[in-house]
């Protein structure tokens, strides 16, 4: 049956809904952590093509990849090709008015806390810190939350 | 579409089938078959929409654009569309 549609997909759906969208995005970027910022470009890309460009440069100015999923796959995407990505029609990573966010029950927000990049973090230093460790045996690759090293 | 013209071909069906002895229980019962199976097409057809798609909620359902505002600040989840991040957390699901 597949998942549902995580808080900042729905969030992002919200804000382009309202009437006074762009302004609220544009507002919104500079207080938003990366994610929040990709979907408010991907919603800019759709609603206002100045708007997006005038915010691009100061999106790849900052560094680290952004986390994203699509299907049953997840990995780091560079800033320079996610925006490419939101760009292209088709594209999985693209923000697509016509595709409302998948919720099973209520559009309301569910309270998403997770934090990828904590965990993306916490899972390199899981890697690091075990002597000969192979890949695969990340915390973050078993799905444990709460890696424990062990020596 | 399809489920309109297949009504219009049941209800002509009804209507030019006569029952021997003239009474209209024969085609009373016809007809209750008939919306029976209409109806399950309907809710079959329904059903596998939603699966497909998830089911389709009204505008007026959206929550409030300001918890929007603060939810898409403070998010800090994969980038995603229709729920792709289950993946990198198998164990939970979400």
């Amino acid at each position: 049956m597949g998942a549902e549609s995580n808080d900042g997909e729905v969030a992002a759906w919200t804000i382009y809904n309202s009437p006074d969208g762009v302004e609220r995005l544009v507002k919104l970027f500079p207080e938003c952590m990366p994610s929040g910022q990709a979907y408010a470009l991907a919603v800019l890309c759709r609603l206002d093509k100045a708007a997006f460009q005038s915010l691009t440069n100061s999106f790849c100015r900052e560094n680290g990849d952004i986390r994203v999923a699509s299907g049953c796959s997840g990995w780091a995407e560079t800033r320079t090709e996610l925006l490419r990505q939101m760009k292209l029609s088709k594209s999985a990573l693209a923000f697509h008015p016509s595709r409302p966010p998948r919720r099973y029950s209520s559009m309301s927000f569910r309270g998403d806390q997770r934090d990828v990049y904590e965990l993306i973090a916490k899972s390199d230093e899981f890697v690091v810190c075990v002597d000969g460790a192979k890949a695969g045996t990340s915390a973050f690759a078993t799905g444990d939350p709460n890696p424990v090293t062990k020596s | 579409m399809m489920l309109a013209s297949m009504i219009r071909s049941e209800l002509g069906a009804i209507a030019s089938e006569k029952s021997p002895d003239g009474k209209t229980t024969l085609i009373k019962a016809h007809m209750k078959a008939n919306y029976v199976q209409v109806a399950s097409t309907f809710l079959l057809v329904a059903a596998a929409l939603s699966a497909c798609h998830g089911p389709l909620l009204p505008k007026n359902s959206l929550p409030s654009v300001t918890e929007a505002g603060t939810v898409l600040q403070n998010f800090k989840g994969e980038y995603s569309y229709g729920g792709g991040d289950w993946a990198l957390n198998p164990t939970t699901g979400r």
